[in-house]
């Protein structure tokens, strides 16, 4: 053979010293820059952790009120007062007292700054009440039963500089300074007023069941231009004593409370009671409307609230439900004060509590025990301050930090029942074009949809990724699979965006024009496909040896294009016999099913064709890296390459193949692109195929912009966002877990 | 190739026996006109260099080389006087009857007594009974010398045993398959000495009832644990003889340096 190589032994190469150090020390660099490249990955993760719970943190931050006593003296201050309100710079506020006074005051120091007669004949003041509706009208009603509706205007005066403004109020007679009669002979125990567009109402509830209704509607002079008002009145008796008096904001419902703990609900069209609804055993003490005017709110004598609003039944009749109680503290509920923006509202009980509760949030949510009974309270508009003006005579002005109190674990995660809803549900509606609209922050339909689209797509991208990883590893040829897995690991790289533009805008629309043939593909191809390969085992020598082993996927191809063809082209009379022509008409008239053109099957195969690349790169790797000798252990044994492959195979990569698919369903559950291009975003909570969903990570997208910063929305976008990441981090650290299990079992050597 | 022209030409006492057999690794032809008669129930031992064909010889007899598609082979194999090239031979039969251990223990990372009712289970389809089966594993333990050590952990995986143990069960777990023939590709060298003197001590113990074919670069061992030696050089076969003979008398110059480690 080769002449044995008879050189001597190799001459061991001598380094300088410097070598040597140089050397040590790239070494130890390389490990330090390493270990820094490692804690740096890991800080910059648990930092995004942190930045999103910083954000999300506030959302959950109990309310707070912190305390003041206004300093000054108000030596002005005479006669108890009958209403107060403030003003949103929460500088001025105004007050009316019982003589029949207007005052505006600042807060700063008490000091009175205009007084104005409100022109009651030397009247008292018998009842004052405000229009929580946009137009703020307040009404004041004598003893008499004379009224006069008036508003505060307020003005910012930068004449002394941007550092001095200073805020000028003033005070307007809209409807006229002219006495109106409201309740003749008086003896007045409930007002309400509601101003709108259309009409201006005032209803006032007398002793002995007396109610008036003081209607004006309004009308445009098409002259003039002048508002014109056609006043009629309505006076309805009715057989107990009223204790309590509101009025809907579309002004088609009446609700009176009653001493025996009962609301009674009125339609004003036909002045008749539709329904009565028990709301307690105690008499109902204060009502009024939440924001929106749709909920009537009612305090009873035990300390509880009622919320309760009209529910339109399949007959379109309107029946009072009771939607949910607010548990107080026992002592009767003297006043009720709803929050200006918000859903929610203040109650003052006769023990002095001052509580905070939310309708949406469903709960309490501060209370806070006064020093005493307040006789007015005024909560500024954006309700983040309180003036209380105690009996005795000093007043305190309360900040109240409650930035987020519609935000409960059971608001986002539970059925909610809403505004204007038959009944408790799950819904995801952030904004809309109205100020008094509720918003619904249910995360559970956002997270069912990412759920949903994510099972679609893991059902479309398994078996294919899973099938194909096996067949690439262990039976193709080593040329083919050359070729084979760098194309498709190529596929990964497909900007997602494209896949989304291409299912939304090219897809969809093919798969509901040829929605059959989708579905006879689910037929045809498998069972084409196994005919095929039944043909080609009784092929003789000659045709077999045109295609070596492991190149038969080549084969397969025009059979594979050949069979979609032939589905889509020729599904047309099995369509006319079974679907009535059209599978899709068929199966929203016939079956019931409703289809959306962006739906699950769409986002099933797009999303499913993003997370193929990666199942089957990690899990091919994984079943090629399967030692050759196990494989040969067994074959020697003389088991077949199948028996080989199920049974030594893929049990001994199951750990690699199990990554493969929950970093599948990670990158699956935080797809967005795709999502939002081809899903259609309807937040809804339904498994059928062929409906939309919307999901977390789109939502984000889809809102983030719009959602004003620091608000309730803001934050519980971030929420959303911290979902998302727990629930990847859950997964990926149970599926390692399970990994470590598996390759413990399965491990060789 | 066919069968039936050479069909006279079988002799029962055989357990291997070639006619011009040639193969090829692409274009690279590692066989040359192999022609070869292997004797039933002999342990004959093949030696020669590296990269001189005896592994490829070997997996040629259980058909195992064939998985790669750039493996073309003609010629003539017969094993226990069938053509196993023969078109109405299954693949699967071949391997039965021709079981194989390999340089590195592979045992498959399941239990011991998976293990060896693996090959059994495949081939009956898993259907023995409980008590058949532990017949099977002590049967197959007890041939190969292993019982006796794991009797008691039969459930451990069979990778946490110790490389010798590990050959033995792959050899112990080829038996309940019931081959005539042992293909053995160099079982010993990731062995330590203690470990391959007590493989070598199975072959002895085996002997008779199995036709044992053993690849090996360990000349000493050829001698000590064969009867017959082969010995190949450059994919051909330049002596086939007892191995007494062999080491005392080699007919050919090139054994002859072989032997006396001129190279290799």
């Amino acid at each position: 053979m080769n002449s044995p190589h008879r050189a001597g032994p190799a001459k061991i190469a001598v380094r300088s010293e410097n070598f040597h150090r140089w050397r040590s020390r790239k070494d130890k660099l390389a490990s330090k820059v390493i270990a820094l490249g490692g804690f740096v990955v890991i800080a910059a993760v648990l930092l995004i952790l942190f930045y999103l719970l910083y954000v999300v943190a506030p959302l959950f931050m109990p309310a707070k009120i912190s305390s003041t006593d206004v300093a000054g003296s108000a030596e002005w201050l005479e006669g108890s007062t009958s209403f107060l309100s403030l003003e949103e710079q929460q500088q001025v506020a105004l007050r009316i007292n019982q003589n029949g006074f207007a005052e505006f005051f600042s807060l700063d120091g008490l000091q009175l700054i205009d007084s104005i007669e409100l022109g009651g004949n030397g009247q008292r003041v018998a009842f004052v009440a405000e229009d929580h509706g946009e137009s703020e009208i307040i009404a004041v009603v004598f003893e008499d039963g004379q009224s006069v509706l008036l508003q505060n205007h307020y003005s910012t005066d930068f004449s002394a500089g941007v550092e001095l403004r200073k805020i000028v109020p003033k005070l307007e007679f809209p409807y006229g300074t002219g006495l109106r009669e409201l309740m003749p002979g008086g003896g007045l125990t409930g007002l309400v007023v509601s101003d709108t567009e259309s009409e201006l109402v005032l209803a006032a509830a007398g002793s002995g069941g007396r109610v008036r209704l003081d209607r004006s509607t309004k009308q445009e002079n098409f002259l003039s231009g002048e508002i014109e008002l056609d006043r009629t009145i309505k006076e309805l008796q009715v057989e107990f004593e009223i204790t309590a008096i509101t009025i809907s904001d579309d002004h088609r419902w009446l609700y009176l409370g009653d001493e025996s703990g009962q609301v009674h609900f009125y339609n004003t069209t036909t002045y008749q009671e539709t329904q009565t609804v028990r709301v307690s055993n105690q008499a109902i003490t204060s009502m009024s409307m939440l924001l929106g005017g749709i909920s009537v709110l009612a305090g009873d004598a035990g300390g509880a609230i009622t919320q309760l609003f009209p529910v339109r039944d399949a007959e379109n009749k309107y029946n009072l439900k009771i939607v949910r109680r607010f548990e107080g503290h026992g002592a009767a509920i003297n006043e009720i004060i709803p929050e200006k923006r918000r859903k929610g509202f203040m109650s003052v009980d006769a023990d002095a509590n001052l509580t905070i509760f939310h309708s949406t949030a469903g709960e309490m949510i501060l209370s806070e025990k006064l020093p005493g009974l307040p006789s007015a309270l005024a909560l500024a508009p954006r309700a983040s301050g309180l003036l209380i003006l105690y009996r005795d005579g000093h007043a305190a002005f309360m900040g109240i930090d409650n930035e987020h109190p519609e935000v409960s674990f059971a608001s986002l995660w539970s059925k909610v029942w809403y505004e204007n809803y038959a009944e408790p549900e799950y819904v995801w509606q952030s904004s809309a074009s109205s100020n008094d609209f509720e918003p619904k922050f249910s995360l559970t339909p956002l997270a069912f949809g990412t759920l949903k689209a994510a099972l679609y797509a893991m059902l479309f991208a398994l078996p294919l990724a899973l099938l194909g990883a096996a067949y690439t590893a262990y039976f193709m040829s080593p040329a083919l699979r050359r070729m084979v897995k760098p194309t498709i690991e190529i596929m990964a790289a497909l900007p997602t965006v494209i896949l989304g533009f291409l299912a939304g805008l090219w897809f969809a629309p093919f798969l509901e024009e040829n929605l059959a043939g989708v579905f006879a593909m689910l037929l045809v191809l498998p069972a084409g496909l196994l005919l095929f390969a039944w043909f080609w085992t009784r092929a003789s020598w000659r045709i077999k040896d045109f295609v070596k082993e492991g190149w038969e996927p080549v084969l397969l191809l025009p059979v594979i294009l050949l069979l979609v063809y032939v589905s889509i082209e020729f599904v047309g009379p099995f369509q006319d016999l079974f679907f009535g022509g059209d599978l899709r008409t068929w199966l929203s008239q016939e079956a019931g099913i409703s289809y959306d053109q962006r739906n699950a099957m769409v986002v099933g195969c797009a999303m499913g064709f993003a997370v193929i690349p990666t199942i089957f790169s990690i899990a091919e790797d994984a079943i090629y890296g399967v030692p050759q000798s196990l494989s040969d252990g067994s074959l020697a044994l003389g088991a077949t390459p199948w028996q080989t492959l199920v049974r030594v195979i893929l049990p001994t990569a199951s750990p690699g193949m199990f990554s493969a698919v929950m970093i599948g369903l990670g990158r699956a559950v935080g797809e967005t692109m795709i999502v939002l291009m081809a899903t259609g975003n309807t937040p809804i909570m339904d498994w059928n195929l062929f409906e939309g969903m919307r999901t977390l990570a789109a939502n984000i997208a889809v809102e983030m912009p719009e959602s004003a910063m620091n608000s309730s929305h803001y934050r519980i976008l971030f929420l959303a966002a911290l979902v998302l990441f727990m629930f990847t981090f859950v997964v990926n650290t149970g599926a390692e877990l399970i990994r470590q299990r598996l390759r413990e079992k399965y491990s060789s050597l | 190739m066919t069968a039936r022209e050479n069909s006279t030409a079988i002799d029962t006492s055989l357990a291997i026996s070639t006619r011009k057999l040639n193969l090829w690794y692409g274009t690279f032809q590692a066989l040359f006109d192999i022609d070869l008669n292997i004797k039933q129930g002999l342990i004959t031992s093949m030696i020669g260099p590296s990269g001189c064909g005896k592994s490829t010889f070997l997996r040629t007899v259980n058909r195992i080389n064939e998985r790669m598609d750039y493996v073309r082979i003609n010629g003539k194999v017969d094993v226990m006087g069938e053509n196993i090239f023969g078109s109405n031979v299954e693949m699967l039969q071949v391997r039965k009857q021709v079981g194989m251990v390999f340089q590195r223990p592979n045992p498959l990372p399941i239990s011991i007594r998976k293990n060896i009712l693996f090959g059994h289970t495949i081939h009956t389809g898993g259907k023995t009974g409980k008590a058949k089966q532990d017949e099977i594993v002590e049967s197959a333990l007890q041939q190969v010398l292993l019982w006796d050590k794991v009797k008691d952990k039969l459930d451990h995986k069979a990778t946490t045993l110790s490389l010798e143990e590990q050959q033995k069960l792959c050899i112990a777990r080829l038996l309940p398959v019931k081959p005539s023939v042992l293909l053995m590709d160099e079982p010993c060298s990731a062995l330590d000495p203690k470990g391959t003197e007590a493989v070598e001590e199975l072959l002895w113990e085996l002997r008779g009832k199995y036709t044992i074919l053993i690849v090996t670069h360990n000349m000493a061992q050829a001698r000590r644990a064969s009867e017959e030696c082969i010995f190949m050089l450059m994919g051909k076969v330049i002596e086939h003889t007892e191995t007494g003979e062999m080491f005392l008398t080699p007919k050919h110059k090139e054994t002859t340096d072989y032997i006396e480690g001129r190279y290799g």
